[in-house]
């Protein structure tokens, strides 16, 4: 069986003033994994995957840094059982819920085959999806003449890659029973 | 249960968007860390480990 998180719950679009968010919410998760005794590295571990939740999940939040911090926790917690009694979670972070972790071997295998053949597929369809630009965002950062042009290109993009998978599900038929 | 193709079309945009968000904060990281005007910025959270 597999299970494949698909856009369910969609995030906003990914924050332009990417650098200013991480400067600004890095302090407070780096003191955390340093009071738990963590190095740096696990620290910057964290965060990003801190942050990879935080834009897929809800990145709507007023006050991102104690968002980001309260998932930082619990992924802390999730890897550290060990630690839930020094772990501080307040009421705020007790409601944060994190999605399981994801491993797909056949998505992961896919990928490898349609990053070389089919990136500017790619490119544009995690722009509308994952990075929830709008199709006028989208046309202007991959230069094309208007948004209509923009979506009309992703749905054959879209058709393109099922292709691929349709064609290798049959190479990898195991993966889909 | 069955993945459709939709599902794992989806799927794989997600990873690969994951994937560049990844190398984005990667890049964001090693800036923060290297930049001489964050030379104070640093030190604070390399003090924290010591």
């Amino acid at each position: 069986m597999v299970t494949i998180s698909t856009f369910s719950s969609p995030a906003p679009e990914i924050s332009q003033d990417l650098p200013g968010l991480y400067e600004d919410t890095y302090p407070a998760v780096a003191a955390f994994v340093a009071k738990m005794g963590g190095s740096h590295d696990d620290a910057k571990d964290i965060f990003h995957d801190a942050l990879v939740i935080f834009f897929e999940k809800d990145s709507s939040t007023n006050n991102p840094g104690a968002y980001i911090l309260g998932i930082a926790k619990h992924l802390w917690l999730r890897k550290y059982q060990r630690d839930k009694h020094r772990v501080g979670l307040d009421d705020f972070e007790r409601t944060i819920a994190i999605p399981e972790e994801e491993h797909s071997p056949l998505t992961a295998r896919l990928l490898r085959l349609i990053e070389s053949a089919g990136k500017s597929c790619l490119e544009l369809l995690q722009a509308f999806y994952y990075e929830k630009r709008s199709a006028e965002g989208v046309a202007s950062i991959l230069n094309y003449s208007n948004a209509h042009s923009a979506t009309v290109q992703k749905h054959k993009c879209f058709q393109k890659i099922k292709n691929v998978v349709k064609e290798k599900s049959l190479e990898y038929e195991s993966f889909f029973e | 249960m069955k993945a459709s193709l939709n599902d794992i079309t989806h799927a794989i945009v997600k990873q690969y968007g994951r994937k560049k968000l990844r190398i984005r904060l990667e890049l964001i990281h090693q800036e923060l860390f290297t930049d001489p005007g964050k030379v104070s910025y640093k030190e604070k959270i390399l003090r924290m480990f010591q």
